[in-house]
């Protein structure tokens, strides 16, 4: 089943546009059917009832209802693979 | 992407005490120069505020504000080094403050038509030869020459 992928930044522009490459190459290295929605962090209360996963740039404002995975390290580099595991873990097993 | 950094856009040993007057000379400049509206000084505050931009790596930190694409009315990176290392937030978390080196400004009409600009650009400041070594060259075009020559895996 295809899986619904909301990435935020504060402007919805700039970090998340690395971080949504990124996702997008995982999904196809992975065989993850994907739709990716990107947008401002304020904007993600709009869509969290149908995302399978909400990936934020930096710390949420608050809690959302699917599960969150925040991504600096793909802008640091610094862990930057854990991540990968973390969002292909979160999206094979939900 | 490396067209968008030029020497007039490259600021060394900028004297400010906080981020907020890093912002005001760097966002007078850039209007001067004809890249940013009247917004764009207003606009950088609020979003360094509610979703920081600090990025600690393993030797440096760096910070990359930028704002609301309706305030660039030309895209560009601009390269700042303040002359002492300002405080930012983290971006991963903003109750953490950490001391930057260096700062990118990026303008971007719109982010989304760019993306390689952005992962390029990121790999910049990922790349700690590069990094380090701007941090130690006082000529504006130098370092100019010194981002063309990087190579993209």
């Amino acid at each position: 089943m295809k899986k619904t992928i909301v990435i935020a930044c504060a402007t919805g522009v700039a970090t998340s546009t690395v971080i949504a490459n990124r996702v997008e190459d995982l999904c196809k290295k992975n065989n993850i059917e994907y739709q990716l929605i990107q947008c401002k962090v304020p904007e993600v209360g709009s869509y969290e009832d149908r995302a399978d996963l909400i990936i934020t740039s930096g710390k949420s404002p608050r809690k959302f209802k699917a599960i969150t995975i925040k991504a600096t390290s793909y802008i640091t580099g610094i862990n930057d693979e854990q991540t990968d595991k973390d969002i292909i873990n979160a999206l094979q097993n939900n | 992407m490396k067209n968008l950094f030029n020497k007039e856009l490259v600021f060394l040993d900028i004297e400010s005490s906080n981020a907020n007057e890093l912002f005001k000379v760097i966002a007078d400049d850039l209007k001067n120069k004809g890249f940013v509206n009247e917004k764009y000084y207003d606009g950088l505050i609020s979003r360094e505020k509610d979703f920081p931009t600090g990025l600690q790596l393993e030797d440096y930190g760096v910070s990359i504000p930028h704002t609301d694409s309706e305030t660039v009315k030309k895209d560009f990176i601009a390269v700042v080094r303040p002359s002492f290392p300002i405080m930012f937030s983290l971006m991963e978390d903003n109750d953490k403050n950490i001391p930057v080196d260096l700062c990118f400004f990026i303008g971007l009409k719109d982010g989304k038509k760019s993306p390689l600009v952005l992962v390029e650009l990121i790999s910049l400041i990922q790349n700690h030869k590069l990094i380090l070594s701007i941090l130690n060259e006082n000529n504006r075009e130098k370092i100019i020459e010194k981002i063309q020559e990087v190579r993209f895996t």
